[in-house]
């Protein structure tokens, strides 16, 4: 893993969400230069290892996660041929497919329970109020707001938000719910462990072609192999 | 700055462009008041320093120059750009920052920003960046604080460890996020910023993979009930494409009280795509209430053409029923109409008024009372008809026609109360022969509803056949006339003095019918 925290961007994400908790509109100028400065970190990025951001506290994990989940779409964009463009957008979207979490009290990311009925419904909530926020914002975030929208939906047409429209889900929408997914479990939450790497490749693989894109979660996988030759992956 | 002063060097065709970046050099030092001609950057940047209070007398010349040579800039050789970045990157911050605040009514300011941000220092372009925001009076956010810099510091630090694309790269990536934040500040008119669009990632067809069909995105909007310049922006590609359709066709299906359907709406929801509709065979009907939906009243105009002029019964039906869904406020839509010479648009326009219930001036529609065509007459009585004040007119009107539906009209309408205007026609066609055989039974009875002493008459007219030998009122023979008239006078005339005789010497008849009806009891057959 690389030595590089990432402190600036997970700084400038924190903001980001303050921004959008205080009802402001999402300053996009400042999502826009996040997402650059990641992909420039990546640049610095050498083979057997990622550029990550690590938390101090569970108040960052929505942050922390942003950031990662951005670095691993990227990655994983790259690895599957997209141009350096579509890398980058990749990264917005990415950046904002949790969004919608900001909107959420603290005190529900951070529950170390299960979540009632309830406090489901309102998670539930958020790709819809993501993709809300982005599609509000003064910027032309089509991919963005997709992805913020789609990134629970699945292969077999599980998942949530119920679409009025039928419609596949977008291919970058399923490039970062992998990387969602891979961050989400590698991370410890106050309500598990961190799983180890080879049990989320494993949980990834077996659900290939059916809730998961299989060529997305083959490139995933292999990429996550290279990287995670020491276990970085976990907090 | 003054207004004119500026409107005077906007129109200047191009500084720069003619002269050179030698010569826009020269333009330089000469704002700066400098006395050489090519000084270096440094030294023309100390030497505006050295001018202490004049110094910031010098921003406006000097943000002139700059803006009005980005032709020139953009070509200019890479020792006269070093010259420029030297210069802006050594010059104090806060008569760089004068200077931009001059800017701000230099029109195409994002273009000359991009120029800027491709060609000059990373540090000139860092030193701009920190000006722009100084002379919107914004403070950068905290993010742009940080990675502003940073990334900048990155394109140094990549330019000094690496000989591959990667300095290139780094420096690009800055450059795109100055280019972006330059783009988004109000330089000095304390507006709000503009629409960040050097922001926007790369449009449609240049993605891929990661390309966005405008249909996904209005998609996720309806679902969603989103608006915004996303939005916006996919309506727009949609329509631009031909894809009004299939707007139209996600809108039948969108929930209701969605700001994102609402928006969608007023854009296709247009009189053209409307006509565009209409004018397809068969027309679909689901997808024309949708637009209508969005158009409310101004849909009439295509409507009421499609009444008037297709030639396909189902359309014209359709867009009928339509424009009697909108009410009243068709009227004066449908007025100019009144005037085809075609008896059948008149027809329709008038039962359009008729059924939408629309306040139509009356004296308008009166006129047509007297049209050729039997269908307009039969139109326009049931029109008046259905208003008091002209009720009885028509009624009038109708019983004078000749026509048989016209005459159904007027005597089914009569039903309610004969005017007594109307009795004296009704009698002198009913005695004349003239009256249609299969309403004159009708006819009696509503004659025996009035007190008038022409109805008496012309109910004597039918029961009488003249007097007996000895002088007594005789019966005519029975026919169903006979037999309503009969009824009649039992009813409303049983001891009129003509009228009482008959009504006895019917009560002795040996008909069955006969007495009856002389006791009042024949009535009005369904089909009458």
């Amino acid at each position: 893993m690389s030595e590089t925290p990432l402190t600036e961007e997970l700084d400038a994400m924190m903001w980001v969400h303050g921004e959008v908790r205080a009802g402001r509109a999402l300053p996009v100028l400042e999502v826009d230069v996040i997402a650059t400065s990641l992909f420039s970190e990546l640049r610095r990025a050498t083979l057997t290892s990622l550029p990550r951001a690590t938390l101090a506290g569970e108040s960052e994990y929505l942050a922390a996660h942003a950031v990662n989940v951005t670095i691993l779409s990227m990655v994983l964009a790259e690895q599957v041929q997209l141009d350096e463009a579509a890398v980058r957008r990749v990264g917005v979207a990415a950046l904002l497919h949790d969004i919608g979490m900001a909107l959420l009290p603290d005190a529900l990311i951070e529950k170390a329970g299960q979540f009632t009925t309830q406090e489901r419904e309102l998670v539930k909530r958020h790709p819809a109020d993501g993709a809300r926020l982005i599609l509000a914002a003064d910027g032309l975030l089509d991919l963005a707001a997709i992805v913020a929208y789609e990134h629970h939906l699945k292969t077999d047409a599980s998942g949530y938000p119920a679409l009025r429209y039928r419609r596949p889900t977008h291919y970058v929408s399923r490039l970062v719910q992998l990387c969602d997914i891979y961050h989400a479990l590698r991370s410890p939450r106050p309500f598990r462990p961190a799983w180890p790497a080879e049990i989320v490749s494993s949980f990834l693989s077996e659900r290939a072609g059916f809730e998961f894109h299989p060529v997305l979660v083959a490139a995933l996988t292999a990429m996550m192999r290279r990287y995670e030759t020491r276990g970085e992956w976990a907090d | 700055m003054e207004r004119d002063e500026f409107q005077d060097y906007s129109l200047r065709p191009d500084l720069g462009g003619g002269v050179g970046a030698d010569g826009l050099w020269c333009e330089l030092a000469a704002a700066a008041q400098h006395p050489l001609e090519m000084p270096d950057g440094k030294a023309l940047a100390e030497w505006v320093h050295g001018r202490g209070p004049a110094a910031e007398a010098t921003a406006w010349p000097i943000a002139r120059t700059l803006y009005g040579s980005v032709r020139t800039l953009e070509t200019a050789p890479a020792d006269a750009m070093a010259r420029l970045s030297e210069f802006l990157g050594h010059l104090d911050l806060p008569i760089l920052t004068a200077a931009l605040r001059t800017a701000h009514r230099i029109p195409d300011r994002p273009a000359r920003h991009r120029v800027c941000a491709n060609r000059l220092s990373v540090r000139a372009l860092l030193r701009l960046f920190q000006a722009s925001w100084n002379a919107a009076d914004r403070q950068p956010t905290p993010p742009l604080k940080q990675l502003v810099p940073k990334l900048a510091r990155e394109s140094v630090r990549v330019r000094a460890d690496s000989e591959d694309g990667g300095r290139t790269r780094a420096e690009g990536l800055f450059r795109d996020v100055v280019a972006g934040a330059l783009d988004v500040l109000p330089l000095g008119s304390g507006a709000a910023p503009a629409s960040p669009a050097s922001l926007a990632p790369p449009r449609r067809g240049s993605g891929g993979r990661a390309e966005v069909g405008a249909e996904r995105v209005v998609q996720t909007a309806l679902e969603t009930g989103a608006i915004g310049r996303t939005v916006s922006a996919a309506v727009e590609e949609s329509i631009d494409a031909g894809r009004t359709t299939q707007l139209l066709d996600l809108l039948r299906s969108a929930p209701e009280q969605n700001a994102a359907a609402a928006l969608i709406r007023t854009r296709v929801a247009t009189l053209a795509a409307l006509a565009r509709l209409l004018a397809e065979d068969p027309v679909d009907f689901e997808t024309v209430d949708v637009v209508v939906a969005g158009l409310g009243i101004a849909a009439a105009k295509a409507l009421i053409e499609a009444t008037a002029e297709s030639t396909s019964r189902v359309t014209r039906r359709g867009a009928f029923e339509r424009l009697v869904r909108l009410g009243p406020d068709i009227a004066p839509l449908i007025e100019p109409r009144l005037l085809d010479s075609r008896w059948f648009v008149v027809r329709n326009m008038i039962a359009l008024l008729r059924e939408a219930r629309a306040a139509a001036d009356v004296a308008s529609v009166g006129r047509f009372t007297t049209h050729p065509d039997a269908r307009v007459r039969r139109e326009a009585l049931l029109l008046l008809l259905g208003h008091a004040e002209t009720r009885d007119h028509a009624i009038c009107e109708a019983l004078k026609d000749a026509d048989r539906h016209v005459l159904r009209v007027g005597l089914q309408a009569a039903r309610g109360g004969l005017p007594d205007a109307a009795v004296p026609t009704l009698t002198r066609r009913l005695t004349s022969g003239e009256f249609p055989p299969e309403f004159r039974v009708l006819a009696l009875h509503l004659l025996g509803r009035t007190p008038s002493t022409l109805a008496l008459d012309a109910l004597l007219h039918f029961v009488q056949a003249g007097h007996s030998l000895v002088g007594r009122p005789k019966l005519a023979p029975k026919s169903a006339e006979m037999l309503a008239a009969l009824s009649s006078l039992a009813r409303r005339w049983p001891r009129e003095r003509r009228a009482a005789p008959l009504l006895a010497a019917a009560a002795k008849s040996r008909d069955a019918q006969v007495r009856e009806a002389s006791r009042g009891l024949a009535e009005v057959g369904p089909s009458q």
